[in-house]
């Protein structure tokens, strides 16, 4: 399966859907928020649909809650299923979690503990959704603030071993592994090298708080300098990854987010002579300063 | 499934789903219950309260946006007494937020702040029918000019329907004027009962709200219960005679109309 490299894009958020829809802005490409679409009407299907006209879209889920351990619901992968086939989106992601137990949902992404035992379950369900889907699953890691007294391996060999038992592939979320390297006291450049690495598709860059005990993953914040620093060493390791910019809460002007993706392709050039050409899947020849 | 994962995840969602917070859940509880490693800041039962507190405040200010002129009528404390309370019988079960409020009218009828503002329940139900119709599915509607091609003769079977937007509301309060008031001034003066009807639709993007007059709403109430257009002008023929009775009709069809209310696809009474 080959990804294509879209480039610098962000998540399409409301408050830019006028500017985006009227002023239709460069960028490489939009991720949209699954559930946000999967609805009956109204402006938001009129804004994706105007979206899809002029940029690749990338479908980005909070609630397939693969890890619980609740049987998967049909009904909400039949919505995606439909949002899917009339999107097309060059992938579709979910996040390593689990949301909910005995049919309620916390609408958060909470950690797993990285177990054999969670392992073969969270592979089984990945394998369901791709075939029910019928198009690879792209897993993303979380935020976390807490760790398990009974996990046996790390994130990063726990995430590698889930791309081999389900056959996934990984949005590596750079600011999520800083900021759960520094609540959990572990090297992130330990687990960006321990990613496999013809599995990295997408790259998440955003903004965290740091509360004095612990970093938040808050995404209402520019990207921090480890972030980029951390970003740079992703880009030496894994090459050209289509990357995000996410910002959630107070979200800036169009050009906010603008500012952050030119940092992005500058932290690019900074790596490689050239900038990245967009493509649909061709492999790029990579010309590395290093 | 009865696993260690189950068993894990029901233990942490219990923690971090008590309303009387997690320190108290887990009274009761031994070191060996806790499956939470400490961090070198933090206690296993801090790190539980961050996502305590995640878990509530995300559905609070989820809620808050939804329902805006309850959360201000009631405050910041008693909107965050209410949503407390809300989500003991009725957490989450839907996969978006979008339908984290719509057992709240419901359940204003019982709760305390439903007593001390008897408004309430209705006003929230107010604000749920505006998201039903902000998202509902876009309908084809019918113009004018679509109705003027079917031959008048037929006229007296047609049978309207609502765009999936359109909601018909009645309250023994002044809903819509309250939920106005605090949109405007952020606060209303005092409430006397007075009965409302109300009709929700959107057009376009855009939802809105009007007052009916009885006779309106009789009507509207007639079209969603299916009945043909010349039941509809029955209503005026008792009242006015036959020829008035077709032009009052004529005329409250034409602005139901202009405002977008029907769908195109039309049926007829045994049709």
């Amino acid at each position: 399966m080959k990804f294509p490299f879209l480039g610098f894009g962000v998540g399409l958020r409301t408050r830019h859907y006028s500017h985006v829809i009227k002023d239709r802005p460069e960028i490489d490409w939009f991720e949209v928020i699954s559930e946000n679409y999967m609805v009956s009407g109204g402006r938001p299907l009129f804004v994706l649909r105007e979206v899809l006209k002029h940029y690749p879209v990338v479908m980005h889920g909070v609630s397939l809650s693969l890890g619980s351990a609740d049987p998967l619901n049909f009904d909400y992968l039949k919505k995606l299923k439909n949002l899917a086939e009339w999107v097309q989106p060059a992938w579709i992601s979910d996040h390593l979690c689990w949301t909910g137990i005995g049919g309620k949902n916390a609408h958060d992404l909470l950690p797993l503990p990285y177990t054999e035992e969670c392992l073969a379950h969270l592979a089984s369900k990945i394998k369901q959704v791709q075939d029910f889907l019928e198009r690879p699953l792209v897993i993303e890691n979380v935020s976390s603030y807490l760790e398990y007294t009974h996990s046996t391996m790390t994130e990063w060999d726990f995430l590698s071993a889930l791309t081999r038992e389900a056959d996934c592939y990984l949005l590596a979320d750079i600011n999520n592994i800083y900021v759960s390297a520094k609540n959990h006291s572990f090297d992130p450049a330990t687990y960006l090298e321990a990613l496999p690495k013809n599995r990295v598709v997408q790259f998440h860059l955003a903004g965290h708080s740091d509360k004095g005990t612990h970093l938040l993953d808050t995404h209402d914040h520019p990207v921090k300098k480890e972030v980029w620093d951390l970003y740079a060493k992703a880009l030496k390791l894994f090459g050209p990854v289509s990357t995000l910019i996410e910002w959630d809460e107070h979200i800036p002007p169009f050009e906010g987010l603008m500012d952050e993706v030119e940092k992005a392709k500058k932290k690019i050039l900074g790596v490689y002579e050239q900038p990245f050409a967009k493509n649909r899947g061709t492999p790029l020849e990579l010309h590395h300063r290093a | 499934m009865n696993s260690h994962l189950q068993k894990t995840e029901e233990l942490l969602w219990n923690f971090i789903t008590a309303p009387e917070g997690v320190q108290k859940a887990i009274e009761g509880h031994s070191d060996a219950d806790l499956p939470i490693r400490p961090s070198t800041s933090l206690s296993p039962v801090e790190r539980l309260d961050i996502y305590a507190n995640m878990y509530f405040y995300r559905i609070l200010d989820s809620l808050r946006e939804d329902f805006p002129a309850v959360s201000k009528i009631t405050g910041d404390a008693g909107f965050h007494s209410l949503i407390t309370d809300y989500l003991i019988p009725h957490p989450s079960t839907s996969y978006t937020l979008r339908n984290a409020g719509k057992n709240l009218p419901e359940f204003l009828k019982t709760h305390p702040l439903g007593g001390k503002y008897p408004f309430l329940p209705d006003l929230a139900c107010l604000e749920w029918l505006l998201i039903e119709s902000f998202d509902a599915p876009d309908n084809p509607v019918l113009s004018a000019t679509g109705l003027k091609a079917i031959p008048p003769d037929q006229w007296p079977r047609l049978i309207f329907k609502f765009v999936d937007s359109c909601h018909l509301m009645e309250s023994g309060w002044p809903v819509g004027e309250i939920h106005r008031k605090v949109k405007e001034r952020g606060k209303i003066g005092p409430v006397k009962p007075s009965p409302n009807k109300l009709r929700i639709w959107r057009r376009e993007f855009k939802v809105y709200t009007r007052l009916v007059d009885d006779e309106e709403y009789a009507l509207l109430k007639q079209i969603e219960r299916g009945k043909p257009f010349g039941d509809l002008c029955q209503v005026y023929v008792r009242k006015t005679g036959f020829k008035k009775a077709v032009q009052t009709a004529a005329a409250k069809l034409s602005g139901w109309l202009k405002e977008e209310l029907f769908q195109s696809t039309l049926k007829t009474d045994g049709g």
